[in-house]
This record gives structure tokens, C-alpha cells and sequence, in this order.
């Protein structure tokens, strides 16, 4: 009896977790079976017939090459840049013991964390 | 490594210097030079059209004058407090912390799958998660079809309750930053000490409140900040969701801001109100380091 009771003591959480994931996966899911839906909706429900028609649709569209080009070219310009300058901030703070270290990468996390929207104009 | 040894001291510096270069020159070009122009145009009635657009003049403090006598500004401050204090400190902070901690000790396969599923929202682009959202809580959404099937009948989510339905989906989006650092900062808490107590006789909730908690103050104090910050500044996910509407119900400060310097062109009433946006992060994120530090634990 009390083991039973320690078991299901522990499995709680266990239960609490699966259930706010499945909550957190319904709208993907919706997502996914809507693109391969053709009749899809605002609402959950499983496809009648599974069909790549929508994706054919989507790259058939001239103007949506050039947005893919656009992202690719803004996301690898944009993780290149970045690496490059973060790793050379980043050896200087590891490889140093400074005594301003904790500061100087406490300030630019702060720095890079401002809301975009309040520096928008300006820029 | 070797090499480096036996550098001298000024080459050392030297060398820190160039390799701090890069970075420290994109922040005060993308950063710090913004934020001056942000504080200088606050205060001037610069706009985009007109003949303010060439000739701008300084006008002191009327922007903000007119502010804080715009009666939308109340709504649009209440909102943005809302909206920070229900989705990004008690939904993000302390949700991602309880998932963390009820987390510990679990199965490898259930802290992935678990893990999985948080991290996909936040890793989805804004316009995609507001997008489902729009469905989800659309009035033939998903949500509704639940509430169908448990014989409630169809609420109109995004004009009901416009707020709720945006703090949920910042929530599904945000949450996973703050897990992930808990979970890190979880996993260091050593468990020594745990048993320790247990030893001495504290049930879980003492070791909780008095032992966890206190231990993890360092991050907490930095995801505060960063989720706090990142809360204020969130836009795009509420203006393609709701545009701000219905009437100004969903408007936080950085719509708001965005509604006026560009869709009014009043620049300078909009660069106010930014300010008044980075005013009320830089203060809340001193309170947190303050609130902290003075407890003695670091």
C-alpha cells in the first residue's frame, strides 16, 4: 500500500509534464495537417486525403523564390557574421581572466536584449 | 596556447582589443548610436512627411507632456504591464521554472519529449506562431472545436478576451528560454546538499524555498532581465495576431510606438514613447539586481 502510494506520488509530474506538452503540441499539429490538407481549416481535424498540392502551390509562385532567396541570404550572412564576431568577444572573455569579464558580457547581453522596437527608427 | 603565454602583457591587451573590436563597434553602431538619436529625436517634433521632416525642432519635454495626457496611453501602459506581468514573469518565468524543476530526475525520453515540444515554439518564427494562433483561437479555431466537444458553446476568443488569447501564445513561444536556463541551473544544484537537508529534516517544499531557490539566483536574476526586456519589446507577434485591436485592447507600448512613428509619422512622439520603453526596462531590470543582491547570496 504505501509503495503503491509512493509510486503514484512520483508519477504525478510525470502526468502534470504529458499533459501541458500535448496542450503545447495541438496548435502545431493543426499547423502540419493543415499543409497537407487541401480542404484545410481554422480547426484541428485529420485530412481526408493527404496531398502535397498546397506545398506545389507555395514553390510554383514566382514571387515566393525570391523570399526564400532573401531568407537564405539574411540567415547565412546573418549566423556567419555572428559567429565570427561572437567568437572573437568570446576568446578574449574565456581565455583572460579579466577582472571586468562577468561585466563586460553582462552588458552586452543586456545591450543585445533592448527591445528592438524602442531603437527601430533611429536605425 | 604555449604562444600565448609568453606574450607580454601589452600584447596581450593588444590583442584583446582587436578581438574585442568587431563586436564592441556593432553594438555601438546598431545599440548605443540608437539609443542617443532615440533620446535626442524624443525630444524634438521631427516626422517623416511634412515640413517637420527637414527643418525638426527641439521642444523639450512636450512629447511627453502630451503623453501622459493621452488617455489611450493609460490603457496602452496597463496593457503592456499585463501583458509583461502575466506572460512573461508569471507565464514564461515562473512556468518554465516548474517545468524545470518537475522535470529533474525524470526519464531521459520524457525530458525530451517534453523539451521537444517547448522548444519547438520557441524556435517557430513570430509571424508562423502568430499565425497559428490567429487559427487556434479563430471563432471556428481549434479551441472552440474543443470547447464544442465537451458541450461549451464557441466563445469569440480574439475579441472576448484579445489579451488572454496573446499572453497565451507569447507563453507557448517564450517559455522554453527560461526552462532550458533552469534546467541548466537545476542540474548544477548539487544533490549532496539536497540530502543534506533531508537529513536535517526540511520536506521538499524547505528544500525548495531555502535551498534551490536561494542557489539559483544568479539566473533568475538574468532571465528576468532578458525575458523582461524581451516581453516589452515584443511586437511582431502581437500586431500580426491582433494588430493591437480590437480598439487598443492588445496595443502595448511597442505597438503603440509603432502605430504613431509610422503609421502617423509622428516620430517624435513615438521615439517618447520608446524611450519611456527603455526607461521602464533599465528600471525593472536594476529593481531585480538590487532585490537580489541585497539577500547576501549571489
Amino acid at each position: 500500500m504505501r509503495m503503491l502510494n509512493r509510486k503514484l506520488k512520483s508519477s504525478v509530474p510525470t502526468i502534470i509534464l504529458i499533459v501541458i506538452a500535448l496542450l503545447f503540441l495541438i496548435p502545431l499539429i493543426w499547423l502540419v495537417l493543415a499543409a497537407v490538407d487541401i480542404h484545410a481549416t481554422q480547426a484541428l481535424r485529420i485530412p481526408s486525403q493527404l496531398s502535397v498540392e498546397n506545398f506545389r502551390t507555395v514553390l510554383a509562385e514566382s514571387k515566393n523564390t525570391r523570399g526564400f532567396l532573401n531568407s537564405l541570404i539574411i540567415s547565412v550572412v546573418q549566423t556567419l557574421l555572428v559567429l565570427v564576431f561572437s567568437v572573437a568577444a568570446a576568446y578574449p572573455l574565456s581565455r583572460y581572466r579579466l577582472k571586468s569579464g562577468q561585466r563586460i558580457s553582462m552588458f552586452m547581453l543586456f545591450l543585445t536584449s533592448i527591445p528592438i522596437t524602442a531603437l527601430m527608427v533611429p536605425v | 596556447m604555449k604562444k600565448h603565454l609568453e606574450l607580454s602583457l601589452g600584447a596581450k591587451k593588444c590583442n584583446m582589443f582587436f578581438l574585442f573590436l568587431p563586436s564592441v563597434m556593432l553594438l555601438a553602431v546598431f545599440f548605443v548610436g540608437p539609443m542617443l538619436l532615440t533620446l535626442y529625436y524624443s525630444f524634438t517634433d521631427i516626422s517623416l512627411t511634412g515640413t517637420n521632416a527637414h527643418a525638426l525642432k527641439f521642444i523639450g519635454f512636450q512629447n511627453f507632456v502630451e503623453i501622459f495626457k493621452d488617455p489611450k496611453f493609460k490603457t496602452v501602459f496597463r496593457n503592456t504591464m499585463l501583458f509583461l506581468v502575466l506572460s512573461g514573469i508569471v507565464g514564461q518565468q515562473v512556468f518554465g521554472f516548474l517545468l524545470a524543476y518537475l522535470m529533474q530526475r525524470k526519464s531521459r525520453t520524457l525530458r525530451k519529449f517534453v523539451g521537444f515540444t517547448l522548444v519547438v515554439g520557441w524556435i517557430t518564427p513570430e509571424i508562423v506562431a502568430a499565425f497559428m494562433f490567429n487559427a487556434f483561437f479563430a471563432d471556428k479555431g481549434t479551441l472552440n472545436l474543443i470547447f464544442h466537444f465537451f458541450g461549451v458553446s464557441p466563445v469569440s476568443w480574439l475579441f472576448t478576451f484579445p489579451l488572454v488569447s496573446v499572453i497565451i501564445a507569447n507563453i507557448w513561444k517564450g517559455s522554453a528560454y527560461s526552462m532550458m536556463m533552469f534546467q541548466a541551473a537545476l542540474d548544477n544544484v548539487s544533490s549532496e546538499i539536497i540530502e543534506a537537508a533531508r537529513t536535517d529534516g526540511a520536506n521538499g517544499f524547505q528544500v525548495l524555498t531555502k535551498i534551490i531557490l536561494p542557489m539559483l539566483k544568479g539566473t533568475m536574476t538574468t532571465t528576468f532581465i532578458i525575458v523582461t526586456l524581451s516581453t516589452l519589446g515584443a511586437f511582431g507577434l502581437i500586431y500580426a495576431m491582433t494588430g493591437g485591436g480590437p480598439g487598443i485592447r492588445t496595443t502595448t507600448l511597442s505597438v503603440y510606438m509603432y502605430q504613431k512613428a509610422f503609421a502617423t509619422y509622428q516620430v517624435g512622439y513615438g521615439m517618447a514613447i520608446a524611450l519611456i520603453i527603455l526607461v521602464v526596462g533599465v528600471l525593472l531590470s536594476l529593481i531585480y539586481v538590487r532585490s537580489t543582491k541585497s539577500q547576501g547570496v549571489r
